[in-house]
């Protein structure tokens, strides 16, 4: 069987600018090595879609300014309350919303 | 956190667990610590063939987590579901995305997440909050999620709708003829000046009789003090170290 195993970075250079990404997300199980790598690769455009809601991940790739798009049914980071930076970039319409309800 | 605001919180879950019959197949989703309180509290008091489903429960028979949740939903299995929202008004409407402008919001809330599904496939739904303001009970909301009930055009494959709201202070219920959201009962201690003056629609109070909710029985109490906050512990931890320390 072909080796599949690799480094966070190498996993992480998979990932250019403009691509559309999906992501575990809500509050746990989410691939936080190789987000960082895509943070310092300085990634813009994306086009994202936690499944199912966004959490952490998702709220960091957007204070990154990494996300263009965010396709979504909910952002929340559970019991810690609104994610900040969702807020911040939604509000100011710096973010094209593809809302699911 | 005070006592009354233990006592408050309590009358509430006391409040949803007496909505709840038995045998009924009840869901929860993500924070709603009261609806999951006052599910185990039916469960151990009047309603032991219930049938819980809490999300965040680490004994939940669903191995997939919420996104099974949405499965047994759309069967048309669920038969009271929880929601809430920072907006709710007089027709049931629920808004959990954006005060003002959807474009440039005031406020940007996280969103639907399948509320509209939820609200359309459950046998009933009762919505609950954990305040009760003229901010919150708006005559008209600023954006609908999910609305209470299908206008004109009722879609077959809806299953139900609105069917109590449980606030601080009060029980309201949905007028099927009319379609809109009344006062049903008080919470103990709270007077109806109180809850009128915090509604910001009315609720149709005029000429009528509204009765307050019985305490909580010493039955109730033991039960939820006992087993029901032991089980909350392994599902809502920081809820409940706010609620009861």
């Amino acid at each position: 069987m072909k080796d599949k195993l690799m480094t966070a970075a190498e996993a992480a250079r998979m990932v250019e600018d403009g691509m559309h990404l999906g992501v575990g997300a809500g509050m746990a199980m989410n691939p936080m090595p190789v987000i960082r790598e895509i943070l310092r690769n300085g990634i813009r455009g994306l086009t994202l879609t936690p499944v199912l809601t966004g959490g952490y991940v998702t709220d960091l790739l957007i204070g990154a300014g990494a996300v263009e798009t965010i396709q979504f049914p909910q952002i929340v980071l559970d019991e810690f309350g609104l994610a900040p930076h969702f807020r911040k970039w939604a509000e100011a319409g710096r973010l094209k919303l593809l809302e699911t309800m | 956190m005070g006592s009354s605001q233990t006592e408050s919180f309590e009358k509430m879950i006391g409040a949803i667990s007496r909505l709840l019959k038995n045998g009924e197949m009840v869901v929860t989703g993500t924070l709603s610590p009261l609806p999951a309180a006052g599910c185990l509290l039916a469960k151990h008091t009047h309603a032991p063939d219930l049938e819980p489903m809490l999300y965040g429960d680490p004994e939940n028979r669903l191995s997939e987590g919420l996104h099974e949740f949405f499965g047994v939903a759309q069967k048309g299995k669920v038969d009271v579901f929880f929601l809430s929202g920072l907006q709710i008004d007089r027709q049931g409407s629920i808004n959990l995305s954006v005060i003002g402008d959807y474009d440039h919001p005031k406020l940007r809330l996280p969103g639907g997440a399948g509320s509209a599904m939820l609200y359309s496939m459950s046998r009933r739904t009762i919505l609950f909050t954990m305040t009760h303001t003229k901010k919150l009970f708006v005559p008209k909301v600023d954006f609908v999620n999910a609305a209470a009930f299908d206008g004109e055009t009722r879609t077959p494959w809806r299953r139900g709708g609105l069917s109590h709201v449980v606030t601080p202070l009060c029980v309201m219920k949905f007028d099927e003829d009319r379609k809109r959201v009344v006062l049903d009962s008080l919470l103990p201690g709270v007077t109806l000046d109180q809850v009128v003056e915090n509604t910001g629609f009315d609720l149709d109070v005029a000429g009528r009789e509204i009765p307050v909710m019985e305490p909580l029985t010493e039955e109730e109490q033991s039960a939820l003090r006992g087993p029901v906050l032991e089980k909350m512990r392994t599902i809502y931890p920081l809820v409940c170290r706010m609620i009861w320390g």
